[in-house]
């Protein structure tokens, strides 16, 4: 699918950069509340700071995708919502990285909003897929 | 080489940023967008090479109104010697991911200029190596032996710096560089930074 024009904006390498630091910054935040509230670092739906460790996921997954397309085409998605931002990034960098992206975004509202917290499979696979997107952006 | 700009291997003029440009791109891109992504080069420079470009046939350049864009003609071809230069980045670190396959580390990581997107052509490739506890010995040889190679790989001086998973130190600056702009290329990418911070409390 191509991307719709005006969902994207421009972005230099100075952007690039400040948010492959904020993928980073909140991957290790997300790092830091799996070490707080899990068991031997294992976060389960009931630890503390599950929903909060997902929603970290979710931003750094985010912040490396904008670094992603800004590396690729100098433009990145200008909102979060799944429907935009999957495909400005799945354009120049393929199905297998914008999985990543489909991944985090799929439980974003989950973890932010909903009442119920994300499951245990909600967690593993919003941190792989984090450290999956925060990767390729550094390998951009 | 610089990893940053991969065709100033091959050619410094403006046509190699542009090809890199194109090469990556999803789609046709405009003359402005192309020179958004080559900051240092002119945006006259950047249009005279895509004409240039599109009259070779390796470009295929495209009119919308009064927009010209323009796209890598994948049938072309050089296409395919377009895109392995535009991709050495990858490759490189591809090679050293599986150089490093089978040693005994913790960890590994290209970091410094070469990380950051900061190469001079005269610049070190700096690669930094965890060693599992212990085993430095017999990790050592094949480090220097993968180092060499990747000199000869990219032409650049390659500076290994080795550690010992114990001797991992929260306040020593190179390695809090490395664990901010590394680019893994052997374990668990994120073992570093958790590493560091779990000694620094």
């Amino acid at each position: 699918m191509t991307p719709r024009t005006g969902t994207t904006a421009q972005g230099d390498e100075s952007f690039r950069r400040g948010r492959l630091a904020k993928a980073t910054e909140f991957l290790d935040a997300a790092d830091t509340l799996r070490e707080l509230g899990g068991e031997s670092g294992v976060l389960t739906s009931t630890s503390p700071f599950a929903n909060a460790f997902v929603v970290q996921c979710v931003l750094s997954g985010i912040a490396a995708a904008d670094a992603i397309c800004v590396a690729r085409t100098g433009r990145y998605s200008r909102t979060g919502a799944h429907d935009e931002a999957v495909p400005v990034l799945r354009a120049p960098a393929g199905q297998a990285v914008a999985k990543h992206l489909e991944v985090l975004l799929a439980v974003k509202n989950k973890a932010e909003y909903n009442a119920k917290s994300v499951s245990d499979t909600d967690i593993v696979r919003a941190g792989a897929a984090a450290e999956a997107l925060e990767s390729a952006a550094r390998s951009d | 080489m610089q990893l940053q700009r991969p065709f100033a291997s091959v050619t410094t003029a403006v046509d190699g940023d542009v090809l890199m440009v194109l090469s990556r791109a999803a789609g046709p891109m405009t003359i402005a967008d192309i020179s958004r992504l080559v900051p240092d080069r002119s945006y006259a420079g950047v249009r005279n090479s895509a004409d240039r470009l599109t009259e070779q046939g390796i470009v295929n350049g495209f009119r919308t109104g009064r927009t010209k864009a323009f796209a890598l003609n994948p049938d072309h071809l050089a296409a395919g010697a377009v895109r392995a230069l535009a991709d050495m980045r990858r490759e490189l670190l591809e090679r050293l991911t599986v150089g490093c396959d089978g040693l005994p580390l913790r960890y590994a990581a290209v970091f410094g200029s070469g990380a950051r997107g900061e190469m001079r052509p005269d610049s070190d490739l700096d690669l930094c190596f965890v060693v599992i506890a212990g085993r430095r010995p017999e990790a050592e040889d094949a480090v220097h032996a993968l180092c060499e190679r990747a000199q000869g790989w990219t032409g650049n001086v390659v500076r290994p710096v080795v550690f010992d998973e114990s001797e991992i130190d929260a306040a020593d600056p190179l390695l809090a560089s490395v664990a901010r702009d590394g680019v893994p290329i052997a374990g668990d990418g994120r073992w570093l930074s958790r590493k560091l911070r779990t000694l620094a409390g």
